[in-house]
């Protein structure tokens, strides 16, 4: 049948809260069959058709209020729709809120037992999967502490790692990312973009970096309703342009034009620097317990960034010269060492990266030898969030080699005021300038 | 179609070990942080058995008005016994309206097996009914009653009672899902149950016009068939007991049924 390479298939979806209706009016109603039918009330959702395909990765995007998380709870099923069907093919795993289902008592163990056998793990099963649960969750000793000890933090760590390891057909991701910090968004995003790999994806989110950067397909909703539905990039585009024109109207004063634009000329980056719009970027010690893989024949042992001369920074500005750079041991002899880094933003895009191949072949290095690799370049602006270094080791050519060492998240650092305008990063301009031209 | 039976029955066995785990914590979360822990469920009865014993013989020198209540622990075993099952039961009545209440994660949160819930609750009430139970039995073995063979129909006899329970379980906690009014006439109605049941007193002792009306409380009939087979060493009346047992069984099925239809709209009221 058609709907076996469906994963979902929902058809005219329709959700309405009744408000104050009398309790005892309400129980009839629900023994009737009839609880939402009625008029009044709240209509959250109407007339929400769309379908997923088994092994999608698809994006709900849409302002707050807009029935997001109403259409997510009725796909998992927690909430019952109103009107129209809906069809699910595959067990449903969903990081929806905070605190998906965990009872604040029980520690985290306990609550991880109980939530995998809700999702249908035999118990064996989830013994044996508990110690990649407790490593990915990374909460040290809170894992056996009751979860109303936890920091909102711990709890979207735990809740994610139980959903990691269930083996679910259909996972349900709701903003519920955010709360944690960059290190574990890295690794969240990893996770699901390896998950994409084999199962179906339900993104919901406001960020639309976000739902571009994981989404084939995106679904915005707006006041209960489908508006537009097509390839993520297409969707999030006439979304954010439909957002930011009802918000330019509603801040409508002239004054409110950016003081910058009228001062582009070539040296911007003293008069930045002067500014609150001084692309001041935090950097964090190197972290050498990071997640890392590889044949272990090198390893890294230091990733530092320094100024221009020389000194280790433990903060640094957006359009200043700086180095990268990679201190790593050999353990083997490597016949041709190539070193590498890149710098991927919260979501794990990578931004911008490169390695010594085309331009440094010092020859092989033997064991126990030292490499230093420094990369100069004027850092682009950042936008202000948090970012991550991964640096790796290999051996071989450019499309041809073996890792020895990969380190993810060498390094952190958070951008906390920026000049950016648009883009991803923004580079350091060499020169800007506004002339009137001669009419040809 | 078999087949699909099959897998059904297979999905209900696949949640035994839910159930199981589920009673487990709701009773360690009654106990979690004390010092005496499941000591409690213990020590508790047992302190209130020997304070009735104390009360009754010898302050109140109450004499049982039935049958078997010759000897001088006649008057507590009695009371005990009946005591035991409206405890069960009152138990059962005062949580089971909030039991969906409390736990508003499960079913705002996750896709929970929502049939379950009410069961916890009786599951957790049993744990009292059991230690009850004992205790009882070693009373009336201690008072020269004996241990009869009968004691081992004691599951059997209290049957229609558990039932009674579920069915009490699924309909009040699906009904103060909704009107948490209920909750608050529990309160009381479980007092009002005590004395309109024949606990303190033979349901011989009643007025004749009185026990008709109390042929029909469902908790009378539980406390008559553990007092024959604990201390009189009968087998409860079969006939009875197959009326009472079809009863219950229809109200729990009636109940189970109330509660399946209105289970999906929880979401909307919490």
């Amino acid at each position: 049948m058609c709907s076996e390479v469906l994963a979902i298939e929902a058809r005219h979806i329709g959700k309405r809260f009744i408000a104050n209706r009398g309790p005892w009016r309400s129980f009839w109603h629900a023994l009737r069959g009839t609880h939402g039918a009625s008029d009044g009330g709240y209509q959250a959702l109407r007339d929400v058709t769309f379908s997923v395909a088994r092994g999608e990765t698809v994006g709900f995007i849409g302002r707050n209020g807009a029935g997001k998380s109403t259409l997510l709870q009725i796909l998992c099923g927690t909430l019952r729709p109103s009107s129209g069907t809906i069809h699910v093919n595959g067990k449903v795993a969903a990081l929806l809120e905070l605190g998906a289902g965990f009872n604040p008592d029980f520690t985290g163990r306990e609550n991880v037992f109980l939530n995998a056998s809700l999702l249908g793990l035999p118990r064996r099963q989830i013994a044996a999967r508990l110690p990649d649960i407790q490593a990915f969750a990374e909460i040290g000793e809170f894992f056996d502490q009751p979860v109303r000890t936890y920091s909102s933090g711990m709890f979207v760590r735990l809740a994610f790692a139980v959903m990691a390891h269930v083996d679910a057909d259909i996972l349900v991701i709701d903003e519920a990312l955010a709360v944690g910090d960059a290190h574990f968004t890295q690794k969240c995003m990893r996770f699901l973009h390896s998950f994409r790999q084999r199962g179906t994806l339900l993104f919901v989110s406001h960020d639309t970096q976000a739902v571009t950067g994981l989404c084939d397909r995106a679904i915005w909703l707006e006041d209960g309703v489908v508006r537009e539905e097509g390839s993520a990039k297409s969707v999030c585009e006439s979304y954010l342009a439909t957002l930011f024109g009802t918000e330019q109207r509603a801040a409508a004063s002239p004054s409110a034009a950016p003081a910058k634009a009228r001062i582009l000329h070539d040296q911007r980056q003293p008069w930045l620097n002067r500014s609150p719009l001084r692309n001041d970027i935090e950097l964090f010690a190197f972290q050498a317990e990071a997640t890392r893989f590889g044949h272990g024949s090198a390893s890294i042992d230091k990733v530092v960034l320094l100024d221009e001369d020389g000194r280790e920074l433990s903060w640094m500005v957006g359009g200043e010269p700086v180095s990268v750079e990679i201190h790593a041991t050999c353990h083997a002899t490597l016949q041709a060492p190539i070193v590498g880094f890149y710098v991927k933003d919260r979501l794990g895009q990578t931004l911008f990266g490169d390695n010594t191949f085309l331009t440094c072949r010092p020859g092989p290095a033997r064991h126990g030898q030292r490499l230093v690799a420094r990369f100069s370049f004027h850092l682009p602006y950042l936008p202000a969030g948090d970012y991550s270094l991964a640096a790796a080791i290999g051996d071989g050519t450019q499309d041809d080699h073996v890792q020895h060492d990969w380190v993810h998240d060498a390094l952190f650092f958070r951008s906390h005021s920026t000049s950016v305008s648009t883009g991803l990063v923004g580079l350091p301009m060499q020169r800007i300038s506004l002339e009137t031209a001669s009419p040809e | 179609m078999l087949s699909a039976g099959r897998e059904r029955v297979r999905q209900r066995l696949q949640r035994v070990p839910l159930l199981w785990a589920l009673i487990r914590r709701d009773v360690e979360a009654r106990y979690r942080g004390s010092w005496l822990g499941l000591g409690w469920s213990v020590f508790a009865p047992l302190t209130m058995l020997a304070i009735y014993t104390l009360v009754f013989t010898r302050i109140m020198r109450a004499r049982w008005a039935g049958p078997a209540g010759d000897d001088a622990l006649g008057y507590p075993l009695m009371a005990y016994s009946g005591m035991i099952i409206h405890a069960f039961i009152a138990e059962i009545v005062s949580s089971a309206p909030m039991a969906i209440i409390r736990q508003g994660n499960y079913v705002k949160r996750v896709v929970f097996p929502l049939t379950l819930l009410p069961v916890v609750t009786v599951g957790s009430a049993s744990l009292g009914l059991i230690v009850g139970l004992i205790l009882l039995v070693i009373m009336s073995a201690g008072a020269g009653n004996g241990l009869h063979a009968t004691m081992l129909a004691l599951p059997l006899a209290l049957l229609p009672t558990l039932l009674l329970g579920l069915g009490l379980a699924w309909l009040l906690s699906a009904v103060g899902t909704f009107v948490r009014d209920i909750s608050h006439i529990t309160g009381f109605a479980v007092t009002a149950l005590f004395f309109a049941s024949p606990i303190l007193y033979p349901a011989e002792a009643v007025p004749a016009p009185l026990q008709s009306v109390l042929r029909f409380n469902p908790l009378a009939w539980g406390i008559e068939s553990v007092r024959c087979v604990v201390t009189r060493g009968v087998l409860p009346n079969s006939l009875n007991w197959f009326a009472q047992l079809a009863v219950c069984l229809l109200f729990a099925w009636v109940s189970l049924g109330v509660y399946r239809r209105v289970q999906g709209s929880f979401a909307d009221v919490l």
